[in-house]
C-alpha cells in the first residue's frame, strides 16, 4: 500500500539521507522506515487493530508522522486533531470518528482528560519510544500512561505484512465543510497516491530538496509533505509557526522549499531576523489555503530570489489538486489584481457547473467542482453530508465560484458558501453564530468576514442581546466553545439582526 | 497598563487582556491565538527596534516573561505602546 511502499522505496534508494527533521532530532529514511515498523508492532501489541481509528493530538514533530505511517501499516486510521480546539470540539471529533485511542503530547492530553477512548498514549512517555522494541516499557501514571503494553519478542520486518489494500481508508481529516458542522473526511491510501503521483508529474519534487513545512500536520495540507516525502525530499517540521523559527530552520537546513500560508510569508518578511538570515538556498515557495495578496507577493519578489508555486486544494478531494507553477507567476512589473489558482494536476478533473449541475463552457462563472482518484470516500458516518457535497455524477462541490479559461486555468471569483478564510484556516459563520446564540442573553447573531492586513480576513460579529451584555462576557462564553481562530475579532451590538422574510440573514445590509 | 498588555489589547481587540489574564498565565493555554502571539513579537520588534530571536521565543510564554524580556533589553517600562 502507498504509504508503506513509499517508506520502503526510500529506505532502499536513500537509506542514509535525512528524511525528517524537527526541533529535537532528525531521522534517515532507514531509521524512519524501521521505527515505523517497530511502532506498528507496538501499537498492534497495545491492541490497535486494522480499521480502528486513532486520534493524534500534537504539535508538529517527527513522532506524529511516525504514528501516521505506523497506523497505516496496520490498517488503522489516523485522525489528526487541531490542538487549538476546545475540549468540547476535540471530544466531538473523537466521538464522531469513534477513536479507540488518542496519541499525543502530555500537555495537550492533560487538557482533554475526559476523552472517551480506551487508550491514551503519550508521545513523550518512555513507553512510547519503547513501543515495539525488545524492552520493558516504563509504565507510569499520568496523562500519557500506556496501559498493558507487553514485552515484545524480536520481530522481523516481514512480521507485519503489507496486506492493507490501497482502497482501505487511511485517515479521517476534520473539516467543518459548508455548513459549519464538523465532519470527518475519510481518505484512503489510493487518494494519497493519486495526489502524490499527479503532483510528482507536474511539480517534479526530487530527493535533493529540503522542504520546511510551516503548516500543521493536522490539516489537510499535510498531504503536501506526504507528497514531497514520496519523492525522497527531506521534510523539516516546526513545532508551531513563528517567523523566527521558520527562518532559523531555513538557514540551518539549507532549505530549498518552503510551504506556508500567504499570511505566514508576510510575517516572515516582517521579522527582523529576515534581514540577516541566509535565504539564498530557497528555490521555491509553495503557498496555499488562502489567496495570495498582491502586496505580499510583490514584497516577496523584491526580497527573495526564488520561484513561487500556488497550491489550491480541498480536504474532500484529497488535498492539493491545482497548482500555478513558478513559470506561470507574473514578474514584479506586471502584477495583476489577482492570480489564477492554476491548472489541475494530472489525474484530477475540474469543471464549472451551473446551479442545475450542468457543465459550463470556458470563461463562464459557476461553482468549481472536482472529480478524480484523489477524492474522499465520504464523510465518516455522514452519508447525508456526503450526498450534499457530491453531485449525482460524483463531482465534489468546492463551494468556490469561478471559471475555467480556454487554457485550463481556474480563476476563483467568489464563494458560494458562507466562509471566512482567516490565515488559511476556515471559519464558518454559522458555527460562530450558533455559539453566540447559545449564550442566554443573546437573541440573535450574525457573523461575517472583514478584510485584515495580517490575516486576510477576520470574523466580525453583530449581536442582538439583552441590555447590559458585554463583549468580554460573550468572548468568555465563546472561549468555552470555539478554538481561538474562530472567535470574532470584534463584537458589535445592534438592535436586531436583519433577516429576509425567509429568515435568511441579510449580510449585505450589515456590510453597508 | 503595562506595555505588553496595551499591545495585546491593541492586537486582539480583547479588553480582557487588560486585567483578565494573570501575569504568570501561559498565553497559549489561556486561549490566545498563535497568530496573535506572532503579531505580538513582530510588534515588539517594531516598537523596540530590536530583533527577537527563535531562542528568545522559547522563554516567552507569559505576560511576565514578555515584561522581563523588555526590561532586560532596556526597553521595558519605558516602552509605551502607541
Amino acid at each position: 500500500m502507498w504509504l508503506t511502499q513509499l517508506l520502503l522505496r526510500n529506505r532502499q534508494c536513500f537509506p542514509d539521507r535525512t528524511a525528517l527533521v524537527d526541533h529535537r532530532r532528525s531521522l534517515t529514511w532507514s531509521q524512519l522506515h524501521d521505527r515505523t515498523l517497530e511502532l506498528a508492532h507496538g501499537l498492534a501489541a497495545v491492541g490497535i487493530r486494522s480499521g480502528d481509528r486513532v486520534a493524534v493530538l500534537s504539535l508538529d514533530r517527527i513522532e506524529v508522522l511516525e504514528t501516521y505511517f505506523a497506523l497505516a501499516r496496520i490498517g488503522a486510521l489516523f485522525v489528526p486533531l487541531n490542538h487549538s480546539l476546545t475540549p468540547a470540539e476535540v471530544a466531538g471529533a473523537v466521538e464522531r470518528s469513534g477513536a479507540v485511542a488518542v496519541v499525543g503530547e502530555d500537555e495537550l492530553l492533560a487538557r482533554h482528560p475526559e476523552l472517551p477512548v480506551r487508550w491514551r498514549i503519550s508521545l513523550e512517555d518512555p513507553a512510547f519510544a519503547a513501543l515495539g522494541r525488545d524492552a520493558e516499557p516504563t509504565a507510569r501514571s499520568g496523562p500519557g500512561h500506556v496501559p498493558g503494553v507487553p514485552r515484545l519478542p524480536d520481530v522481523g520486518f516481514d512480521d507485519v505484512p503489507d496486506t492493507v489494500p490501497d482502497d482501505a481508508p487511511a485517515a479521517i481529516l476534520h473539516t467543518s465543510a459548508t455548513t459549519g458542522l464538523a465532519k470527518g473526511v475519510t481518505v484512503d491510501h489510493a487518494s494519497f497516491r493519486a495526489i502524490a503521483l499527479g503532483w510528482l508529474a507536474v511539480a517534479a519534487p526530487t530527493d535533493d530538496m529540503v522542504l520546511v513545512n510551516c503548516c500543521p500536520l493536522y490539516h489537510g495540507s499535510m498531504v503536501v509533505s506526504l507528497t514531497y516525502m514520496a519523492a525522497g525530499a527531506t521534510i523539516v517540521l516546526l513545532p508551531g509557526f513563528t517567523p523566527q523559527g521558520a527562518l532559523e530552520a531555513i538557514e540551518a537546513n539549507r532549505a530549498t522549499h518552503l510551504w506556508l500560508v500567504p499570511q505566514m510569508l508576510r510575517f516572515l518578511l516582517h521579522a527582523k531576523a529576515s534581514e540577516r538570515t541566509d535565504l539564498s538556498t530557497l528555490r521555491e515557495i509553495l503557498y496555499g489555503a488562502a489567496p495570495m495578496p498582491m502586496d505580499i507577493y510583490a514584497d516577496a519578489l523584491r526580497r527573495l530570489d526564488c520561484g513561487f508555486r500556488q497550491v489550491y486544494g480541498m480536504t474532500e478531494v484529497g488535498g492539493p489538486f491545482v497548482t500555478l507553477g513558478p513559470d506561470e507567476h507574473p514578474p514584479a512589473d506586471r502584477l495583476p489584481e489577482s492570480l489564477p489558482a492554476g491548472r489541475v494536476i494530472p489525474g484530477m478533473s475540474a469543471r464549472a457547473l451551473d446551479p442545475q449541475d450542468r457543465e459550463l463552457g470556458p470563461d463562464a462563472i459557476g461553482e468549481i467542482c472536482v472529480r478524480g482518484p484523489g477524492q474522499m470516500r465520504g464523510y465518516w458516518g455522514n452519508a447525508e453530508a456526503t450526498a450534499e457535497i457530491t453531485t449525482k455524477d460524483g463531482w465534489i462541490r468546492t463551494g468556490d465560484l469561478g471559471f475555467i479559461d480556454r487554457e485550463g486555468y481556474i480563476h476563483l471569483v467568489d464563494r458560494s458558501k458562507d466562509l471566512i478564510i482567516r490565515a488559511g484556516q476556515n471559519v464558518y459563520p454559522s458555527e460562530v453564530e450558533r455559539a453566540l446564540r447559545s449564550h442566554p442573553a443573546v437573541r440573535d447573531a450574525a457573523v461575517l468576514g472583514i478584510p485584515d492586513a495580517d490575516y486576510g480576513e477576520v470574523p466580525l460579529a453583530y449581536v442582538a442581546a439583552q441590555e447590559g451584555t458585554t463583549a468580554v462576557e460573550l468572548q468568555r462564553h465563546l472561549a468555552e466553545l470555539l478554538a481561538p481562530y474562530k472567535r470574532p475579532r470584534r463584537i458589535e451590538f445592534i438592535d436586531e439582526v436583519p433577516r429576509n422574510p425567509a429568515g435568511k440573514i441579510l449580510k449585505k445590509l450589515l456590510r453597508g | 497598563m503595562s506595555a505588553i498588555r496595551t499591545m495585546l489589547v491593541e492586537l486582539t481587540g480583547t479588553p480582557e487582556f487588560a486585567d483578565g489574564v494573570g501575569d504568570d498565565e501561559d498565553l497559549s493555554a489561556s486561549g490566545m491565538d498563535s497568530g496573535d502571539l506572532v503579531r505580538l513579537v513582530l510588534l515588539i520588534e517594531e516598537r523596540t527596534g530590536q530583533e527577537v530571536s527563535a531562542e528568545d521565543l522559547e522563554g516567552l510564554t507569559t505576560i511576565a516573561d514578555y515584561e522581563r524580556f523588555l526590561a532586560a533589553r532596556g526597553t521595558g517600562t519605558g516602552t509605551e505602546a502607541r
